[in-house]
Protein backbone atom coordinates (compact mmCIF):
# COMPACT_ATOMS: atom_id res chain seq x y z
CA UNK A 1 0.00 0.00 0.00
CA UNK A 2 1.20 3.49 -1.09
CA UNK A 3 2.07 6.48 1.92
CA UNK A 4 -0.79 8.05 -0.59
CA UNK A 5 -3.46 5.43 0.06
CA UNK A 6 -2.54 4.51 3.33
CA UNK A 7 -2.95 7.96 4.50
CA UNK A 8 -5.88 9.21 2.51
CA UNK A 9 -3.46 12.15 0.87
CA UNK A 10 -5.51 15.00 -0.94
CA UNK A 11 -2.48 14.69 -4.27
CA UNK A 12 -2.33 18.41 -5.36
CA UNK A 13 -2.05 19.10 -9.72
CA UNK A 14 1.83 19.94 -9.76
CA UNK A 15 2.87 15.91 -9.78
CA UNK A 16 1.65 13.91 -12.79
CA UNK A 17 -0.86 11.31 -11.07
CA UNK A 18 0.96 8.74 -9.28
CA UNK A 19 4.51 9.51 -10.65
CA UNK A 20 7.62 8.34 -8.97
CA UNK A 21 9.78 11.09 -10.84
CA UNK A 22 11.83 13.05 -8.29
CA UNK A 23 9.56 16.23 -6.94
CA UNK A 24 10.34 18.30 -4.50
CA UNK A 25 9.52 21.39 -2.76
CA UNK A 26 11.86 23.83 -1.05
CA UNK A 27 11.80 26.60 1.94
CA UNK A 28 14.52 29.42 1.87
CA UNK A 29 15.24 31.49 4.86
CA UNK A 30 16.28 34.65 4.39
CA UNK A 31 17.34 37.52 6.56
CA UNK A 32 17.62 41.45 5.76
CA UNK A 33 15.20 41.49 2.80
CA UNK A 34 15.20 44.81 1.54
CA UNK A 35 12.86 44.27 -1.51
CA UNK A 36 10.67 41.58 -2.51
CA UNK A 37 9.83 42.04 -6.35
CA UNK A 38 6.31 41.26 -7.31
CA UNK A 39 7.64 38.83 -10.53
CA UNK A 40 9.33 36.90 -7.19
CA UNK A 41 5.92 37.17 -5.12
CA UNK A 42 4.11 35.38 -8.48
CA UNK A 43 6.93 32.41 -8.93
CA UNK A 44 6.95 31.72 -4.80
CA UNK A 45 4.72 31.59 -1.85
CA UNK A 46 6.56 34.48 0.26
CA UNK A 47 5.53 34.54 3.59
CA UNK A 48 7.17 36.71 6.62
CA UNK A 49 9.20 34.55 9.41
CA UNK A 50 8.59 36.02 12.63
CA UNK A 51 11.55 33.50 14.03
CA UNK A 52 14.00 35.01 11.82
CA UNK A 53 15.16 38.96 11.94
CA UNK A 54 15.85 42.28 10.26
CA UNK A 55 12.28 41.49 7.91
CA UNK A 56 13.56 38.16 7.90
CA UNK A 57 11.22 35.83 5.30
CA UNK A 58 10.43 32.53 3.96
CA UNK A 59 10.16 31.98 0.27
CA UNK A 60 8.55 28.48 -0.87
CA UNK A 61 8.87 26.59 -4.03
CA UNK A 62 5.56 24.58 -4.93
CA UNK A 63 6.02 21.38 -5.93
CA UNK A 64 8.92 21.00 -8.61
CA UNK A 65 11.42 18.92 -10.46
CA UNK A 66 15.18 18.92 -9.96
CA UNK A 67 15.84 21.69 -12.01
CA UNK A 68 13.20 23.49 -11.89
CA UNK A 69 14.01 23.96 -8.48
CA UNK A 70 17.42 24.76 -9.29
CA UNK A 71 16.18 27.57 -11.60
CA UNK A 72 13.81 28.82 -8.65
CA UNK A 73 16.99 29.23 -6.32
CA UNK A 74 18.40 31.18 -8.89
CA UNK A 75 15.29 33.64 -9.79
CA UNK A 76 14.89 33.81 -6.31
CA UNK A 77 19.03 34.92 -5.60
CA UNK A 78 18.95 36.92 -8.67
CA UNK A 79 15.76 39.31 -7.88
CA UNK A 80 15.67 39.82 -4.43
CA UNK A 81 17.56 42.79 -2.82
CA UNK A 82 19.40 42.22 0.37
CA UNK A 83 21.12 43.49 3.28
CA UNK A 84 24.20 42.73 5.10
CA UNK A 85 24.03 39.23 6.33
CA UNK A 86 21.05 37.53 5.02
CA UNK A 87 22.01 34.31 6.07
CA UNK A 88 22.86 34.46 9.86
CA UNK A 89 22.32 31.19 11.94
CA UNK A 90 18.82 31.21 12.51
CA UNK A 91 18.34 30.84 8.67
CA UNK A 92 18.08 27.44 7.02
CA UNK A 93 17.04 25.46 3.61
CA UNK A 94 14.19 22.83 4.00
CA UNK A 95 13.41 20.47 1.04
CA UNK A 96 10.26 18.28 1.10
CA UNK A 97 10.73 15.12 -0.55
CA UNK A 98 7.29 14.31 -2.06
CA UNK A 99 7.50 10.25 -1.01
CA UNK A 100 3.60 9.71 -1.81
CA UNK A 101 3.91 6.43 -4.31
CA UNK A 102 6.44 4.77 -2.16
CA UNK A 103 5.33 1.66 -0.60
CA UNK A 104 5.04 1.68 3.27
CA UNK A 105 7.89 -0.53 3.95
CA UNK A 106 9.94 1.08 0.54
CA UNK A 107 9.83 4.65 2.77
CA UNK A 108 10.73 2.91 6.03
CA UNK A 109 13.95 1.27 4.82
CA UNK A 110 14.65 4.58 3.19
CA UNK A 111 14.20 6.30 6.79
CA UNK A 112 16.88 3.24 8.10
CA UNK A 113 19.30 3.94 5.32
CA UNK A 114 19.03 8.01 6.10
CA UNK A 115 19.58 7.25 9.35
CA UNK A 116 22.94 4.67 8.26
CA UNK A 117 24.13 8.06 6.34
CA UNK A 118 23.05 10.47 8.53
CA UNK A 119 26.80 11.80 9.44
CA UNK A 120 27.27 12.13 5.34
CA UNK A 121 24.90 14.22 5.53
CA UNK A 122 25.87 16.77 8.49
CA UNK A 123 29.38 15.92 7.39
CA UNK A 124 27.64 17.98 4.25
CA UNK A 125 26.44 20.84 5.84
CA UNK A 126 29.21 21.34 8.58
CA UNK A 127 29.99 20.12 12.41
CA UNK A 128 27.79 23.75 13.33
CA UNK A 129 24.51 22.50 12.07
CA UNK A 130 24.79 18.99 14.56
CA UNK A 131 24.29 21.91 17.24
CA UNK A 132 21.66 23.24 15.49
CA UNK A 133 18.39 23.38 17.57
CA UNK A 134 16.11 23.02 14.86
CA UNK A 135 18.02 19.61 12.93
CA UNK A 136 18.87 17.91 15.56
CA UNK A 137 20.61 14.25 14.35
CA UNK A 138 18.12 11.85 14.95
CA UNK A 139 21.26 9.76 16.31
CA UNK A 140 21.39 12.61 19.47
CA UNK A 141 18.22 11.46 20.08
CA UNK A 142 15.59 8.68 21.17
CA UNK A 143 14.87 8.15 17.39
CA UNK A 144 17.00 4.81 16.99
CA UNK A 145 15.19 2.88 19.79
CA UNK A 146 11.83 3.28 17.98
CA UNK A 147 13.32 2.03 14.72
CA UNK A 148 11.99 -1.54 14.87
CA UNK A 149 8.65 -0.06 14.83
CA UNK A 150 6.23 -0.08 11.71
CA UNK A 151 6.30 3.27 10.20
CA UNK A 152 2.36 4.29 11.51
CA UNK A 153 4.29 3.67 15.04
CA UNK A 154 7.55 5.60 14.19
CA UNK A 155 5.21 8.75 13.03
CA UNK A 156 3.65 8.67 16.64
CA UNK A 157 6.61 9.14 18.02
CA UNK A 158 8.42 11.50 15.19
CA UNK A 159 9.49 14.53 15.97
CA UNK A 160 9.29 17.87 13.46
CA UNK A 161 13.12 19.65 14.53
CA UNK A 162 15.19 16.25 13.88
CA UNK A 163 17.34 17.24 11.11
CA UNK A 164 15.24 14.25 8.91
CA UNK A 165 10.94 14.85 9.09
CA UNK A 166 9.11 12.04 8.99
CA UNK A 167 6.04 14.28 10.02
CA UNK A 168 5.11 15.36 6.78
CA UNK A 169 3.96 12.56 5.33
CA UNK A 170 0.78 12.18 6.91
CA UNK A 171 -1.84 15.02 8.04
CA UNK A 172 -0.85 16.38 11.86
CA UNK A 173 -3.16 18.20 14.32
CA UNK A 174 -1.21 21.23 12.56
CA UNK A 175 -0.75 20.78 9.15
CA UNK A 176 -2.23 18.86 6.31
CA UNK A 177 -0.24 15.85 4.65
CA UNK A 178 1.57 16.29 2.21
CA UNK A 179 3.15 13.12 1.34
CA UNK A 180 6.78 14.22 2.34
CA UNK A 181 9.47 13.53 3.69
CA UNK A 182 11.57 16.52 5.05
CA UNK A 183 15.21 16.91 4.64
CA UNK A 184 16.10 20.23 7.48
CA UNK A 185 19.60 19.69 7.55
CA UNK A 186 21.22 22.74 5.12
CA UNK A 187 22.13 26.31 6.35
CA UNK A 188 21.37 29.57 4.65
CA UNK A 189 23.00 30.60 1.93
CA UNK A 190 22.84 31.53 -1.66
CA UNK A 191 25.42 29.87 -3.21
CA UNK A 192 23.81 27.97 -6.34
CA UNK A 193 26.50 25.26 -6.19
CA UNK A 194 25.86 24.10 -2.50
CA UNK A 195 22.55 23.82 -3.17
CA UNK A 196 22.54 21.92 -6.49
CA UNK A 197 25.26 19.73 -4.67
CA UNK A 198 22.85 19.18 -1.32
CA UNK A 199 19.66 18.80 -3.69
CA UNK A 200 21.40 16.13 -6.05
CA UNK A 201 21.94 14.10 -2.44
CA UNK A 202 18.65 14.07 -1.61
CA UNK A 203 17.37 12.91 -5.06
CA UNK A 204 20.48 10.09 -5.21
CA UNK A 205 18.76 8.96 -2.04
CA UNK A 206 15.27 9.21 -3.54
CA UNK A 207 15.92 7.70 -6.59
CA UNK A 208 17.66 4.67 -4.84
CA UNK A 209 14.55 3.47 -3.18
CA UNK A 210 13.17 4.26 -6.96
CA UNK A 211 15.00 1.79 -8.40
CA UNK A 212 15.66 -0.45 -5.69
CA UNK A 213 12.14 -0.91 -4.20
CA UNK A 214 12.61 -3.91 -2.05
CA UNK A 215 16.27 -2.55 -0.89
CA UNK A 216 16.49 -4.03 2.56
CA UNK A 217 19.56 -2.17 4.33
CA UNK A 218 19.65 -4.51 7.46
CA UNK A 219 20.14 -7.07 5.47
CA UNK A 220 23.17 -5.62 3.63
CA UNK A 221 24.75 -4.72 6.95
CA UNK A 222 24.33 -8.32 8.34
CA UNK A 223 25.79 -9.58 5.08
CA UNK A 224 28.71 -7.17 5.97
CA UNK A 225 28.37 -4.44 3.57
CA UNK A 226 30.32 -1.61 4.67
CA UNK A 227 28.36 1.71 5.13
CA UNK A 228 31.15 2.93 3.07
CA UNK A 229 29.83 1.01 0.31
CA UNK A 230 26.13 1.72 1.05
CA UNK A 231 27.09 5.39 0.98
CA UNK A 232 28.84 5.15 -2.44
CA UNK A 233 26.22 3.25 -3.94
CA UNK A 234 23.27 5.68 -2.96
CA UNK A 235 24.40 8.87 -2.00
CA UNK A 236 27.95 9.31 -3.72
CA UNK A 237 27.75 12.73 -4.11
CA UNK A 238 28.12 12.95 -0.41
CA UNK A 239 31.12 10.67 -0.30
CA UNK A 240 33.34 12.81 -2.56
CA UNK A 241 36.87 13.01 -0.88
CA UNK A 242 35.85 10.90 1.91
CA UNK A 243 37.95 7.82 2.26
CA UNK A 244 36.77 4.08 2.77
CA UNK A 245 37.92 3.99 6.56
CA UNK A 246 36.64 7.78 7.20
CA UNK A 247 33.07 6.93 6.19
CA UNK A 248 33.21 3.95 8.07
CA UNK A 249 34.12 5.44 10.76
CA UNK A 250 31.84 8.35 10.50
CA UNK A 251 28.84 5.75 10.50
CA UNK A 252 29.95 3.38 12.96
CA UNK A 253 27.42 4.70 16.08
CA UNK A 254 24.63 5.12 13.28
CA UNK A 255 25.33 1.32 11.70
CA UNK A 256 24.51 0.05 15.60
CA UNK A 257 21.39 2.53 15.18
CA UNK A 258 19.92 0.53 12.64
CA UNK A 259 21.04 -2.70 14.37
CA UNK A 260 18.80 -1.83 17.02
CA UNK A 261 15.86 -1.97 14.48
CA UNK A 262 15.93 -5.65 14.91
CA UNK A 263 14.73 -4.90 18.22
CA UNK A 264 16.14 -6.55 21.58
CA UNK A 265 15.67 -9.80 22.93
CA UNK A 266 12.43 -10.24 24.01
CA UNK A 267 11.19 -8.91 19.93
CA UNK A 268 10.89 -12.58 17.99
CA UNK A 269 12.76 -14.60 19.82
CA UNK A 270 12.37 -16.72 23.28
CA UNK A 271 13.12 -14.13 26.35
CA UNK A 272 15.80 -15.53 28.89
CA UNK A 273 14.54 -15.29 32.33
CA UNK A 274 13.53 -12.63 33.47
CA UNK A 275 15.96 -10.09 35.23
CA UNK A 276 15.45 -11.19 39.09
CA UNK A 277 13.22 -9.99 41.07
CA UNK A 278 15.16 -10.49 45.06
CA UNK A 279 16.56 -7.96 46.13
CA UNK A 280 19.78 -9.67 47.49
CA UNK A 281 22.09 -10.65 45.09
CA UNK A 282 23.47 -13.93 44.66
CA UNK A 283 26.82 -13.24 45.88
CA UNK A 284 28.24 -16.59 45.84
CA UNK A 285 27.03 -16.90 42.02
CA UNK A 286 28.88 -13.35 41.57
CA UNK A 287 31.96 -14.37 43.27
CA UNK A 288 32.41 -17.60 41.83
CA UNK A 289 32.03 -16.28 37.98
CA UNK A 290 34.47 -13.37 39.46
CA UNK A 291 37.12 -16.33 40.65
CA UNK A 292 36.48 -17.86 37.03
CA UNK A 293 37.45 -14.77 35.15
CA UNK A 294 40.61 -14.49 37.32
CA UNK A 295 41.86 -17.67 36.66
CA UNK A 296 41.17 -17.34 32.97
CA UNK A 297 42.81 -13.62 33.06
CA UNK A 298 46.03 -15.17 35.18
CA UNK A 299 46.57 -17.35 32.17
CA UNK A 300 47.24 -14.42 29.99
CA UNK A 301 49.60 -11.97 29.52
CA UNK A 302 48.71 -8.70 31.07
CA UNK A 303 45.77 -9.25 33.85
CA UNK A 304 43.19 -6.02 33.91
CA UNK A 305 44.04 -4.93 37.89
CA UNK A 306 40.89 -5.75 40.63
CA UNK A 307 39.03 -2.32 40.77
CA UNK A 308 40.39 -0.95 37.93
CA UNK A 309 38.11 1.35 35.81
CA UNK A 310 38.21 2.23 31.75
CA UNK A 311 38.16 5.23 31.27
CA UNK A 312 37.38 6.93 27.79
CA UNK A 313 37.16 10.81 26.33
CA UNK A 314 34.81 12.19 23.60
CA UNK B 1 26.87 32.01 20.05
CA UNK B 2 28.45 35.45 21.07
CA UNK B 3 26.39 37.45 23.72
CA UNK B 4 26.21 41.01 23.86
CA UNK B 5 24.00 43.78 24.55
CA UNK B 6 22.61 43.81 21.16
CA UNK B 7 21.64 39.85 20.93
CA UNK B 8 20.84 39.68 24.79
CA UNK B 9 16.89 39.36 23.91
CA UNK B 10 18.11 36.09 21.72
CA UNK B 11 20.70 35.22 24.88
CA UNK B 12 17.22 35.32 26.97
CA UNK B 13 14.94 33.08 24.57
CA UNK B 14 18.01 30.68 24.18
CA UNK B 15 19.55 30.37 27.38
CA UNK B 16 17.81 31.98 30.43
CA UNK B 17 16.50 29.19 32.95
CA UNK B 18 19.18 26.43 31.18
CA UNK B 19 22.01 24.50 32.07
CA UNK B 20 25.37 25.19 30.66
CA UNK B 21 29.20 24.70 30.78
CA UNK B 22 31.33 27.73 31.15
CA UNK B 23 35.00 27.23 29.61
CA UNK B 24 36.66 28.90 32.17
CA UNK B 25 35.38 27.18 34.71
CA UNK B 26 36.53 24.19 34.55
CA UNK B 27 33.67 21.25 34.68
CA UNK B 28 31.06 22.71 37.33
CA UNK B 29 27.66 23.44 35.44
CA UNK B 30 26.14 26.88 36.23
CA UNK B 31 22.24 28.05 35.26
CA UNK B 32 21.30 31.38 33.32
CA UNK B 33 19.92 33.09 35.46
CA UNK B 34 18.66 36.36 34.35
CA UNK B 35 19.45 37.96 31.20
CA UNK B 36 19.08 41.49 30.73
CA UNK B 37 20.75 44.23 28.18
CA UNK B 38 23.47 45.20 30.85
CA UNK B 39 24.29 41.59 32.60
CA UNK B 40 23.55 38.39 32.24
CA UNK B 41 23.76 36.29 36.06
CA UNK B 42 24.85 32.58 36.00
CA UNK B 43 25.19 30.63 39.48
CA UNK B 44 26.02 27.03 40.31
CA UNK B 45 24.70 25.54 43.43
CA UNK B 46 27.37 24.45 46.66
CA UNK B 47 28.51 20.79 45.76
CA UNK B 48 28.73 20.16 49.41
CA UNK B 49 31.16 21.01 52.15
CA UNK B 50 33.29 23.80 51.91
CA UNK B 51 32.59 24.29 48.16
CA UNK B 52 30.56 28.01 47.92
CA UNK B 53 28.08 28.43 45.68
CA UNK B 54 29.81 30.25 43.07
CA UNK B 55 28.47 33.01 40.48
CA UNK B 56 29.12 34.81 37.48
CA UNK B 57 28.51 38.34 36.28
CA UNK B 58 28.82 38.68 32.21
CA UNK B 59 28.96 42.51 31.31
CA UNK B 60 26.89 42.55 28.07
CA UNK B 61 28.52 45.71 26.83
CA UNK B 62 31.81 43.55 26.80
CA UNK B 63 29.63 40.33 25.83
CA UNK B 64 31.17 36.99 26.02
CA UNK B 65 31.07 34.01 23.30
CA UNK B 66 28.38 31.24 25.40
CA UNK B 67 29.04 27.83 22.96
CA UNK B 68 27.84 25.26 25.49
CA UNK B 69 26.35 22.73 23.14
CA UNK B 70 23.81 19.90 24.44
CA UNK B 71 25.72 16.79 23.96
CA UNK B 72 25.19 13.88 21.77
CA UNK B 73 23.57 10.73 23.33
CA UNK B 74 26.01 8.51 26.04
CA UNK B 75 25.46 6.51 29.27
CA UNK B 76 27.61 6.95 31.94
CA UNK B 77 28.00 6.56 35.77
CA UNK B 78 26.53 7.97 38.30
CA UNK B 79 27.07 6.41 41.57
CA UNK B 80 25.27 2.79 41.83
CA UNK B 81 23.07 3.58 38.67
CA UNK B 82 23.95 3.88 34.81
CA UNK B 83 22.39 7.11 33.18
CA UNK B 84 21.34 7.54 29.78
CA UNK B 85 21.53 11.59 28.63
CA UNK B 86 19.56 11.94 25.27
CA UNK B 87 18.51 14.62 23.43
CA UNK B 88 14.86 15.26 23.02
CA UNK B 89 14.35 17.17 19.75
CA UNK B 90 11.37 19.93 21.52
CA UNK B 91 11.65 23.35 22.83
CA UNK B 92 14.24 23.84 20.80
CA UNK B 93 14.96 27.36 20.79
CA UNK B 94 16.55 26.55 24.05
CA UNK B 95 20.32 26.23 23.36
CA UNK B 96 21.24 25.35 27.03
CA UNK B 97 20.19 22.25 28.28
CA UNK B 98 16.61 21.88 30.27
CA UNK B 99 14.48 19.44 31.45
CA UNK B 100 12.15 19.17 28.26
CA UNK B 101 15.42 19.15 25.81
CA UNK B 102 17.26 16.90 27.55
CA UNK B 103 16.62 13.53 28.95
CA UNK B 104 18.70 11.94 31.74
CA UNK B 105 17.59 7.93 32.41
CA UNK B 106 19.02 5.98 35.36
CA UNK B 107 19.18 2.13 34.88
CA UNK B 108 17.80 0.19 37.96
CA UNK B 109 19.21 -3.60 38.99
CA UNK B 110 15.94 -4.72 37.40
CA UNK B 111 16.71 -3.41 34.02
CA UNK B 112 14.03 -0.47 34.06
CA UNK B 113 14.65 2.67 32.51
CA UNK B 114 13.33 5.45 34.70
CA UNK B 115 13.51 9.38 33.71
CA UNK B 116 15.51 11.24 36.36
CA UNK B 117 15.38 15.02 37.52
CA UNK B 118 17.54 17.22 35.67
CA UNK B 119 20.45 18.49 38.29
CA UNK B 120 23.14 20.18 38.80
CA UNK B 121 25.19 17.20 40.26
CA UNK B 122 23.35 14.96 37.73
CA UNK B 123 24.79 16.93 34.47
CA UNK B 124 28.41 17.27 36.07
CA UNK B 125 28.19 13.49 36.54
CA UNK B 126 28.45 13.78 32.86
CA UNK B 127 29.99 16.52 32.19
CA UNK B 128 33.09 15.03 35.09
CA UNK B 129 35.07 12.60 31.94
CA UNK B 130 32.61 9.45 32.00
CA UNK B 131 33.77 6.57 33.84
CA UNK B 132 33.26 2.95 32.19
CA UNK B 133 33.69 -0.33 33.81
CA UNK B 134 34.67 -3.61 32.66
CA UNK B 135 32.52 -6.38 33.15
CA UNK B 136 34.99 -7.88 35.67
CA UNK B 137 34.37 -4.87 37.95
CA UNK B 138 31.04 -4.83 37.02
CA UNK B 139 30.61 -8.05 38.42
CA UNK B 140 32.45 -7.36 41.70
CA UNK B 141 30.41 -4.19 42.51
CA UNK B 142 27.05 -5.80 42.29
CA UNK B 143 28.41 -8.13 45.29
CA UNK B 144 28.13 -4.70 46.47
CA UNK B 145 25.19 -1.25 46.06
CA UNK B 146 26.18 -1.30 42.37
CA UNK B 147 22.77 -1.73 40.64
CA UNK B 148 23.86 -0.90 36.86
CA UNK B 149 27.19 -0.55 35.26
CA UNK B 150 27.72 1.29 32.02
CA UNK B 151 30.24 -0.64 29.73
CA UNK B 152 30.74 1.81 26.75
CA UNK B 153 29.22 5.07 26.08
CA UNK B 154 26.03 2.63 24.86
CA UNK B 155 25.76 -0.66 26.54
CA UNK B 156 25.00 -1.11 29.72
CA UNK B 157 24.89 -4.39 32.29
CA UNK B 158 22.54 -4.57 35.49
CA UNK B 159 22.67 -6.85 38.63
CA UNK B 160 20.20 -8.88 37.43
CA UNK B 161 22.29 -9.50 34.59
CA UNK B 162 20.36 -7.65 31.60
CA UNK B 163 22.38 -5.95 28.90
CA UNK B 164 21.24 -2.82 27.12
CA UNK B 165 22.13 -1.10 24.42
CA UNK B 166 20.49 2.80 24.80
CA UNK B 167 17.28 1.46 26.37
CA UNK B 168 17.00 -1.66 24.28
CA UNK B 169 17.43 -5.44 26.02
CA UNK B 170 19.51 -6.96 24.38
CA UNK B 171 21.57 -9.59 26.29
CA UNK B 172 21.31 -11.05 29.16
CA UNK B 173 24.48 -12.36 31.62
CA UNK B 174 23.62 -15.55 32.99
CA UNK B 175 25.27 -18.73 34.68
CA UNK B 176 25.58 -20.10 31.33
CA UNK B 177 27.22 -17.27 29.72
CA UNK B 178 26.13 -14.64 27.70
CA UNK B 179 22.55 -14.94 25.58
CA UNK B 180 22.10 -12.15 23.14
CA UNK B 181 20.97 -11.21 19.66
CA UNK B 182 23.03 -12.15 17.20
CA UNK B 183 23.61 -8.94 15.29
CA UNK B 184 24.85 -7.17 18.11
CA UNK B 185 28.10 -10.08 18.57
CA UNK B 186 30.70 -7.13 17.00
CA UNK B 187 29.20 -4.81 19.67
CA UNK B 188 28.84 -7.34 22.41
CA UNK B 189 31.34 -9.46 22.30
CA UNK B 190 34.78 -7.54 22.93
CA UNK B 191 32.95 -6.39 26.08
CA UNK B 192 33.10 -9.68 27.74
CA UNK B 193 35.75 -11.94 28.82
CA UNK B 194 36.78 -15.13 27.15
CA UNK B 195 35.59 -17.29 29.84
CA UNK B 196 32.36 -16.28 29.29
CA UNK B 197 30.85 -17.59 26.90
CA UNK B 198 28.73 -16.26 24.27
CA UNK B 199 25.44 -18.02 23.06
CA UNK B 200 24.17 -16.16 20.12
CA UNK B 201 20.36 -16.11 19.45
Amino acid sequence: MTIATHYDLYLNDYIPHLSKDFYCGCEFEIESCKKIPDSLKKRLIVDVDHSLRNNGHEFKTYPCTFEQALDHFKFLHETLVVGDEPFSERTSIHVHVNVAQFELEQLRQMVLTYALLEPLFFNFVGELRKESIFCVPLNYTYMPSIYKASLDKMVEKWHKYTAFNLLPIKAQPDAPGLGTVEFRHLYGTGDITVFKSWLTAIKQLYTWFVDNPTWNVLEKIEAGMSPHTIAFLIVPELTKGLGVSTVNEMCADTTLDVKLSVGGLSDGVKKPATPRTRKEPKLGELVAMQQQMQAAMAQQATPIPAGSWVTSDF
Amino acid sequence: MFCNNLNYEDVKKYYQGTWVKIEECGERIYTVDKVTSKYTDLSSPSRGEGDDEAEIRIDMEVGYNLNYVIPKKTVYQYGERALLLQRVPARMWRKGMDAKNTEFLSLDEKGNWKKTALATPVIEGFINKPSYYSVEDALVGFGNALESAALTRRVTLTKGGGVFIDTVYVGKLEKKGLAFKAIYESNLAPLFPPSIKLNPV
